[in-house]
């Protein structure tokens, strides 16, 4: 779970995509527990506010579910939606931008491909 | 009494029989320089005084200076904390009286009343020059360096005396068997005088009280 | 539930130090209060505490008046920076005999966590206070906010002097108690970064007023960094609030900030966005003072 944190993003996106992570990498599985908020709030040395307000994000998303008087657990299928969710930010994060700096440098579509044929041989 | 001034009155208590004891053991000390100089006893009425009067004076600085401050940003009210030095100066003041009352009568009953009512007087009024002098150290005015120094010496040479007394009965006891009771009406109301304008400065002074 | 400061004037003598402050702390939160050297931080936290008295206003916990209320009172400590000067009282005592004061007079203290406390912080127990070092004597008034169990607790730097490992391990003591009790808890620090994180509120005192009280994240969200040309920057941060320009050239920088739910809008211009730091956004609103 350790990883740091940085002044990129906000706190709490950062655990939000730091529990997406482990559940990607199984190091958290479907139907198990998450750390609380207390525990991730004293092991990243955060306000448990923001700590909860990165839990309740995946929440939202469909991602974790609350057991009452237990805590939070993964939703079967979470991964499924994890990757899905990934690739549509891949395609914004990467896919676009990757395309926008082309057309400033002037590289063209059949070019572009070439390189990531190319890229990928390595 | 509240929960709050038992609390407080407790550790002042045991603040000020530290303080006490301090003075205690300089007054033994004396009685034993004495003994072995002079071959002979200091006067013990006199030195109770210097061991009770010396502290109380001393806590005028001590008082504005650490125990207001301590108890304040401990959360006790100022109203609380005035009350508890009070029971405090006045549980000493009774506690002094009655042990020298005990040495006085059956050493010399003839100036018991008296003696009693010039020591009286006295501790009031080091009791209230004390705390004016505290209040003025507190709030870094000269003078209350200049009354400190006066009061020391005052109750030096008071206590003084003792040691230069003949076998007990010496100056001392002399003069308190001269002394009027006109002018002890005197003595005894500046000492009082002394003492409320000390208390009425302190209370008004200590709502003020800053925690620097 | 709240402790709320109303409208609070503290002059000494003829200088103002506290201006008209209002401020109100809700309960079970972490607040972080930062301000420039003489701002006014430690006068507010003892004037809050009721340690001082107001020249003009009021302090009310729950709609009670807190001076002179011992029941108020109860609620609050306000752990102080220990200052070595002569006149000084608790550096004059023992550690011990400072803890034995504090275990006497402060009506809900926790012994047994201060123990523990005096043991983790490996503090000799027999030293004057005044023989300690800056940092030692930061653990002591930690150890005494901590243990005080008040339901309101301030504390004035109390990261001074402490070493990085000391200082994390402070803040973790603090987020401990605090998910365990839920009690308030205000901290003054000039270490902003570190401690950014732990505050789920923070609080700008700029010449004995607050500039400003808002959610920590919410704060970092809504104030960004842009550069560029200068007629584009000039361009997007017109009639918005900005501060803090820096200019090179034909380039500009400034901070902007944007109003709480408001979408930055490039407006089509080239210019890099940036995220700032807590301290950043200190500065920038803190230090020269350049609206726009």
């Amino acid at each position: 779970m350790k990883e740091v944190l940085n002044q990129e993003k906000s706190i709490y996106i950062q655990i939000a995509e730091m529990i997406e992570n482990d559940i990607l990498r199984d190091v958290i599985l479907e139907e198990e527990r998450v750390p609380s908020t207390n525990e991730l709030a004293k092991l990243y040395v955060i306000n448990p506010a923001t700590a909860a307000k990165g839990i309740n994000l995946l929440v939202d998303k469909g991602i974790l579910y609350k057991k009452r008087g237990v805590g939070m657990f993964v939703e079967s299928g979470a991964k499924e939606k994890i990757k899905a969710g990934r690739k549509a930010e891949f395609y914004e994060r990467f896919v676009i931008s990757l395309l926008k700096e082309a057309k400033s440098l002037g590289i063209g579509k059949a070019e572009l491909i070439g390189m990531i044929e190319k890229a990928e041989e390595k | 009494m509240s929960e709050e001034t038992k609390r407080l009155l407790k550790y002042d208590l045991l603040c000020a029989l530290k303080d006490i004891l301090i003075f205690v053991l300089i007054a033994l000390g004396v009685q034993l320089w004495c003994h072995y100089m002079y071959k002979r006893m200091a006067n013990m009425v006199f030195l109770a005084d210097f061991a009770i009067g010396m502290p109380l004076f001393a806590w005028g600085g001590k008082d504005w200076l650490v125990q207001i401050r301590l108890y304040v940003s401990t959360g006790i009210t100022r109203k609380r904390i005035f009350r508890v030095l009070i029971m405090r100066k006045l549980l000493v003041i009774l506690a002094g009286i009655f042990i020298e009352a005990a040495m006085i009568f059956i050493n010399y009953p003839e100036i018991g009343i008296k003696f009693m009512a010039v020591s009286g007087f006295f501790l009031l009024f080091v009791w209230g020059f004390g705390d004016i002098a505290g209040v003025l150290v507190y709030q870094r005015k000269k003078l209350g360096q200049i009354f400190l120094i006066i009061g020391y010496m005052m109750i030096g040479m008071l206590s003084a005396g003792s040691f230069f007394s003949e076998n007990q009965v010496g100056f001392w006891v002399v003069f308190l068997a001269e002394i009027t009771p006109e002018t002890i009406a005197v003595i005894g109301v500046l000492a009082v005088a002394v003492f409320a304008g000390g208390i009425c400065f302190a209370k008004k002074q200590i709502r003020n009280y800053m925690v620097y | 539930m709240s402790l709320e400061l109303k409208n609070i004037t503290k002059c000494y003598g003829k200088k103002t130090v506290l201006n008209g402050l209002d401020l109100t702390l809700e309960e079970g939160k972490i607040y972080g209060l930062v301000g420039r050297n003489g701002a006014g931080k430690t006068t507010m936290l003892s004037i809050a505490s009721a340690q001082n008295p107001t020249t003009k206003g009021e302090i009310m916990l729950d709609g009670e008046t807190v001076w002179e209320n011992q029941k108020c009172l109860n609620q609050i400590c306000f752990s102080r920076e220990i200052v070595n000067s002569a006149d000084n009282v608790s550096s004059a005592l023992k550690v011990k005999e400072y803890l034995r004061m504090a275990q006497m007079l402060f009506p809900y203290w926790d012994k047994e966590m201060a123990d523990r406390l005096v043991e983790e912080f490996e503090l000799d127990e027999k030293q004057k206070i005044m023989k300690l070092s800056k940092g030692m004597q930061s653990m002591i008034t930690i150890i005494v906010a901590l243990a005080s169990k008040a339901k309101y607790t301030f504390l004035d730097e109390p990261a001074a002097g402490l070493d990085v490992v000391a200082r994390e391990n402070f803040y973790r003591l603090l987020l401990d108690e605090y998910s365990e009790s839920g009690r308030t808890f205000v901290i003054s620090t000039h270490i902003i970064e570190e401690a950014a994180d732990v505050f789920e509120e923070v609080i700008f005192l700029n010449k004995g007023t607050i500039m400003l009280k808002e959610n920590t994240e919410e704060l970092l969200s809504r104030c960004i960094h842009i550069s560029g040309k200068a007629e584009d920057v000039d361009d997007i941060i017109k009639g918005k609030r900005a501060f803090h320009q820096e200019k090179m050239g034909r380039s500009k920088g400034i901070t902007l900030m944007l109003d709480g739910g408001e979408i930055f809008d490039k407006k089509g211009r080239d210019v890099e966005v940036s995220p700032l730091s807590l301290q950043d956004v200190f500065v920038a609103l803190c230090g020269r003072e350049e609206k726009l």
